[in-house]
């Protein structure tokens, strides 16, 4: 006897798993088969997408009691966030949007370059209380191998991402500053010679460049920052 | 040369492309969703405030109890707070992430508390016939959300109040069959042949590709 599910049989289950009422054995038996079938894989991808669709647009909307955003927010201080390194393609994208949008009211964005977004992701930052955001390439040697940002606003950020050809690993990230020592705030890990990550950090204003180290210390490139 | 901010004539004299809203808003989730990643609490306060009521009236609509509802909206947020690093854009649009989790989490809340479920007729009459939206509604309405509404209103009424049952509800086919009193093969039916209609309505056909090698 085998366990395995046919295309038939996996049809008749798909509403089910798009709904999220599948018992765990037949969904990980379903996802077995999911994963080694496009047309299965296509229908079933369809039919989560209905539901996401009916979720999203008809889902009654409600006031929550008073108080709710204070303890959402409560919940989330308690959480251990402000130091965490984040790896996101997307987020990349959203950075290298704000850098690229010229000077926008009020928050000063120093780049260059062209987006569709760039107007909006501009007006988000704006309105989180951004005061500046400055990008520069990572270079090495006149070769760019990354981008590095920093951002200061209420709650200040750097990000850097890199695609390179150097070996897979950890690699550190150094921010130089005009008023003390270079300062340690991460490490990048990069896969396949690419990766992004980023932290909050303290005060941004004195930051004059980010550097990515290797494990001996030495400095692989570096992102001087516009004054 | 950056280009112009919007709202400012640049230098070649065309005005740039007005704010969409429903862009603008994905924009800005994406923004807010980075800045949350990096550790931004004031990025977390602003989604919380913009989507608070999707948040709060999908549990509600599933747990028909304020107290857990409320319970599995705030950790709904924490867990976007919680997993904004590994949120990606590529896959689906913020609100159905964030609605999604409110979703999962609020069917299995209901499963564990045994609490009552929503009142099926009070669902089904919310996003019933009775409650799309009329004409005026549709035409301020987003292309995506009138699409999906003019689809339901196609739907046979039994099998539109059996998906928004399933859907916006959390009910299963089990808990369907039994509160409106049909068979359990044909609450199925219902909630499949709807699925299947919306997503042939929805889901555009695969454009027909010329692959002969014939001149």
């Amino acid at each position: 006897m085998t366990d395995e599910l046919t295309c038939a049989a996996t049809r008749d289950l798909l509403p089910d798993l798009a709904l999220g009422s599948l018992p765990g054995d037949d969904r990980a038996r379903l996802l077995d088969h999911i994963g080694e079938c496009a047309a299965c894989a296509t229908e079933a991808a369809e039919l989560t997408s209905v539901i996401d669709e009916v979720v999203v647009h008809l889902a009654p909307r409600a006031d929550p009691p008073a108080g709710f955003e204070s303890l959402v927010l409560a919940r989330i201080a308690s959480r251990p966030a402000a130091t965490r390194w984040w790896r996101r393609p997307m987020t990349v994208a959203a950075v290298v949007a704000i850098a690229v949008a010229g000077t926008a009211t009020g928050l000063y964005v120093t780049g260059g370059g062209s987006s569709r977004l760039d107007g909006e992701y501009v007006h988000s930052l704006q309105a989180l209380g951004g005061k500046e955001l400055r990008a520069a390439p990572l270079l090495q040697r006149g070769h760019t191998w990354g981008q590095a940002f920093v951002y200061e606003g209420k709650q200040s950020w750097v990000f850097v991402s890199m695609s390179w050809d150097v070996p897979d690993g950890a690699y550190r990230v150094v921010l130089d500053r005009s008023d003390g020592p270079s300062l340690t705030v991460g490490m990048i890990r990069l896969h396949r010679g690419e990766g992004s990550a980023g932290t909050t950090v303290g005060d941004t204003h004195t930051v004059t460049a980010v550097r990515v180290l290797d494990a001996s210390g030495r400095t692989l490139c570096r992102a001087a920052l516009p004054e | 040369m950056p280009p112009a901010a919007a709202g400012v004539v640049d230098q070649s004299g065309h005005r740039p492309r007005p704010y969409h809203s429903v862009v603008m808003h994905a924009a800005d989730d994406d923004a807010l969703i980075g800045a949350m990643a990096a550790g931004d609490q004031e990025a977390a306060a602003r989604f919380v405030r913009r989507h608070q009521r999707r948040v709060y009236g999908l549990a509600l609509s599933i747990l028909n109890d304020a107290t857990a509802a409320e319970d599995v909206a705030q950790e709904a947020f924490t867990r976007a707070w919680r997993h904004s690093s590994s949120y990606d854009a590529r896959r689906g649009a913020a609100t159905t992430w964030l609605l999604t989790i409110t979703r999962n989490l609020a069917i299995d809340a209901v499963r564990v508390r045994r609490s009552d479920p929503a009142d099926p007729s009070a669902i089904a009459a919310m996003m019933g016939a009775s409650r799309l939206p009329g004409p005026a509604e549709l035409a301020e309405a987003g292309s995506d959300r009138r699409r999906l509404v003019e689809a339901m209103a196609r739907l046979p009424v039994e099998q539109r109040r059996a998906l928004v049952l399933a859907a916006i509800g959390g009910r299963t086919t089990e808990e369907i069959s039994r509160s409106e009193g049909i068979p359990l093969g044909t609450a199925k039916t219902r909630v499949r042949a709807a699925m299947h209609r919306l997503r042939a309505d929805l889901v555009p056909p695969a454009p027909d590709v010329d692959l002969s090698l014939e001149p």
